[in-house]
């Protein structure tokens, strides 16, 4: 979740689109989880969300990461390339997977 | 993606959330969503038990949601199928939205829940123990009453001259209010005169030789010895036979209006019904007032008998008062044992003063037969039996608590009801509220098997107290004898209710037993002077001169550990005295040293003024022999 803020803000059901098709389905969850995890990651500031109008005229919540966000995704991505590079050298994982943050950058919707 | 312009900047964890104004419903209604939709959204946001604000804060965001997916081209059944389970989501988001919460918003929100839920609360748990309190009833498995009698000798056996012991004591009553009224007129008839107590008309011990009723009150007593011989023998029985189940027709007897045949028969025992299980702390003990009756007036005939020189009708006066001493200590109680050491008391007082105004009277045949008879009598009778009280506890417990089968068990509303008619009432205001918090004081007290525990704990170091020297440090309060009191706490009342309510009060009844134990082992070592006079010519200047022709051993001062009494002779006699309270031997000098009266028996601070100036009480020695100087 917070990769996908990485570039920029986008509210809920952006969110869960974006995430099923980068994913190519693999990621696709049930969207009644979406809403608690969004806001389990805004009480612990990672996120934060502010309300306003958007391009289509209407208004909706939109959700950005936070400095402290920022520092997690940095982390986190940090730890997930140590340990598939761990993985792809035991042949657990192939090396394809390991660019998978990479290539599926989120791009600004 | 996004407009310029916002109407709120604040981010949502922030702001106010429990305010109102953003009805979930309204916005629903204004969202004029299909109804799948709505009923989704809607469940959600009911389900999750949020705070006003927030609900309004989400259901906004799943209408977003929603409209979101319907112009992405979903039907509204896909939505609700693609978002799962409402259930689930309402839970987690409510989890989720309350770790947003402020922390102070959070606090007082549970304050104010806490204030709210409080009163609720409050009465529901008072209900939960009114409910609890109010099903709990005492069971009585067992006659206490009975279980005394039956253990008692059989009254069959106990039948002197046709009669049971009771009802010669019952007899003697019935005389003894015919003394008291024919005393008391002669007495307020007589010139008054302050040097002779009033209480003379019903203690005739007090009517010395120079009291103007002394030949009148002679003659009484006179008239009265056939009933008085009946007396002694009832009393040479080993019980009294006053049945305790019965009933017992005090008042009547001594309506002295009524024909004596009436008066007599109101002391008929009336059997109570074996069913009625009446509790055992309502027992009378009536004889023990008898008793006490019987034994002045034998203690009066006594010295008459000495002053007519009839030394055998004296020492079966003697006798029957140590009998009648010795017949109240069966009875297990402790007011039991507070007579029988009074009466005892009494005897030896007056064989000392018999031994004082006629030393030549007695043969030494007859010294050594009472002697033999103190020696027993001491330890059957000096002594405190609390066994009956023993008793009466498990009767108040069988009576008050529940019972678990397992000598357990919690407080009943009976219980408390018993607990406060033998304590005593209040007015009725304060009778209404201690109604009202019983359900809850009844969380206090505790269970039935600690109650117990403690009171026979109290009850064994009561025991143990009387066997101790008067001056030895003892752990324990030596009047009350059961609690520490510096060491109670305000609650320990209520949780230890039936300690606290059933405690005897011991008072000064330690030191009745200690002087009645001093007086035996005087009235001894008086009878061993008489017997060494008698066979040297002249008094012993000490007490180790009994020792060992005439006396086995020397007693022991119980206020002067190690030393034994104290005997010195004076001119034409000896006197016997013990160190006393002070622990300080005052070369003699009695507690009440000027007037002489009372010497040798220790009078509570309270009745020093009665008595006019004297050695107070701490300073003085007690003197043992010779004993008081009423003649």
């Amino acid at each position: 979740m917070l990769k996908l803020l990485e570039h920029g803000e986008m509210y809920g059901y952006e969110l869960v689109e974006a995430l099923e098709r980068r994913s190519g389905g693999v990621l696709a969850m049930g969207q009644s989880t979406l809403y608690p995890m969004l806001y389990n990651l805004e009480a612990k500031g990672l996120i934060a969300s502010t309300r306003k109008i958007g391009d289509t005229g209407r208004q909706r919540k939109y959700y950005r990461l936070t400095g402290d966000g920022r520092h997690k995704l940095s982390a986190d991505t940090e730890q997930w390339n140590r340990l598939a590079g761990a993985l792809t050298t035991l042949g657990v994982l192939s090396p394809s997977r390991l660019s998978w943050p990479a290539r599926n950058r989120a791009v600004p919707a | 993606m996004t407009g310029a312009s916002s109407d709120n900047k604040a981010p949502t964890h922030l702001r106010i959330p429990f305010r109102r104004g953003h009805g979930s419903r309204r916005l629903l209604d204004e969202a004029a969503l299909p109804e799948p939709c709505t009923e989704l959204i809607q469940t959600v946001a009911r389900r999750a038990r949020l705070w006003p604000g927030e609900r309004a804060d989400v259901t906004r965001e799943l209408i977003d949601h929603a409209r979101d997916a319907l112009a992405a081209g979903q039907t509204p059944e896909q939505i609700v199928e693609r978002f799962g389970d409402p259930s689930q989501a309402a839970a987690l988001i409510a989890r989720a939205r309350k770790r947003q919460r402020h922390p102070l918003l959070a606090a007082w929100a549970v304050a104010v829940k806490l204030a709210a839920f409080t009163p609720i609360a409050v009465v529901g748990v008072y209900a939960i123990l009114f409910a609890r309190f109010h099903a709990a009833s005492p069971t009585v498995r067992t006659n206490y009453f009975a279980m005394i009698d039956e253990a008692r000798p059989d009254p069959a056996s106990l039948v002197v001259e046709g009669f049971l012991p009771h009802r010669t004591y019952n007899m003697a009553r019935v005389t003894w209010d015919d003394f008291v009224a024919d005393q008391k007129a002669a007495i307020e008839g007589a010139p008054f005169d302050e040097d002779l107590p009033r209480t003379a008309a019903e203690d005739p011990r007090r009517i010395g030789r120079g009291h103007p009723e002394f030949q009148a009150t002679a003659s009484k007593i006179r008239a009265l010895r056939p009933l008085l011989d009946r007396v002694a023998a009832a009393a040479a029985m080993p019980d009294h036979g006053t049945p305790f189940t019965s009933e017992y027709g005090a008042a009547q007897a001594e309506d002295r209006t009524l024909p004596i045949e009436a008066r007599l028969n109101a002391f008929a025992s009336t059997p109570n019904d074996p069913e009625d299980q009446r509790p055992l702390f309502e027992v009378m003990l009536p004889h023990l007032a008898d008793m006490r009756r019987c034994a002045m007036l034998l203690a009066f005939d006594a010295r008459l008998a000495l002053d007519e020189s009839d030394a055998e009708r004296a020492i079966g006066r003697w006798m029957a008062l140590l009998d009648l001493a010795e017949q109240a200590q069966a009875d297990g109680f402790v007011i039991s044992s507070l007579v029988a050491i009074a009466i005892h008391e009494s005897a030896t007082q007056e064989i000392r003063r018999g031994l004082h105004r006629h030393p030549d009277t007695l043969t030494e045949e007859q010294i050594g037969t009472i002697e033999s008879r103190l020696v027993a009598s001491g330890p059957a009778t000096l002594r405190f039996s609390l066994d009956a009280e023993r008793l009466m506890i498990d009767d108040i417990l069988q009576r008050t608590f529940t019972d678990d089968g397992n000598g357990n068990g919690r407080i009943t509303p009976e219980g408390f009801r018993a607990i406060h008619d033998l304590a005593g009432s209040g007015d009725r205001t304060g009778e209404t509220l201690r109604s009202a918090t019983l359900p809850a004081t009844a969380t206090i007290v505790a269970d039935r098997a600690t109650q117990r525990r403690i009171m026979l704990d109290a009850f064994d170091r009561i025991e143990a107290a009387a066997e101790r020297a008067p001056n030895e440090p003892s752990p324990d309060n030596p009047d009350a004898s059961v609690f520490r009191r510096d060491a109670d706490r305000r609650i320990d009342p209520y949780r230890y209710i039936i300690p606290y309510t059933f405690q005897p009060a011991m008072g000064r009844a330690f030191q009745n037993l200690h002087a009645a134990r001093l007086q035996l082992d005087a009235t001894r070592a008086a009878l061993a002077a008489e017997l060494f006079r008698r066979s040297i010519g002249e008094y012993p200047e000490t007490i180790d001169d009994l020792v060992p022709g005439y006396l086995g051993a020397p007693a022991p001062d119980p206020f002067d550990p190690g030393e034994p009494l104290r005997l010195e002779a004076v001119p034409g006699g000896f006197v016997i005295y013990s160190v006393g309270e002070n622990g300080v031997d005052d070369g003699g000098t009695p507690v009440l040293g000027n007037t002489g009266r009372d010497a040798g028996r220790p009078i509570p601070h309270r009745f020093w003024a009665r008595f006019g100036a004297g050695t107070p009480y701490e300073t003085g020695d007690w003197i043992l022999f010779p004993p008081d100087s009423i003649d």
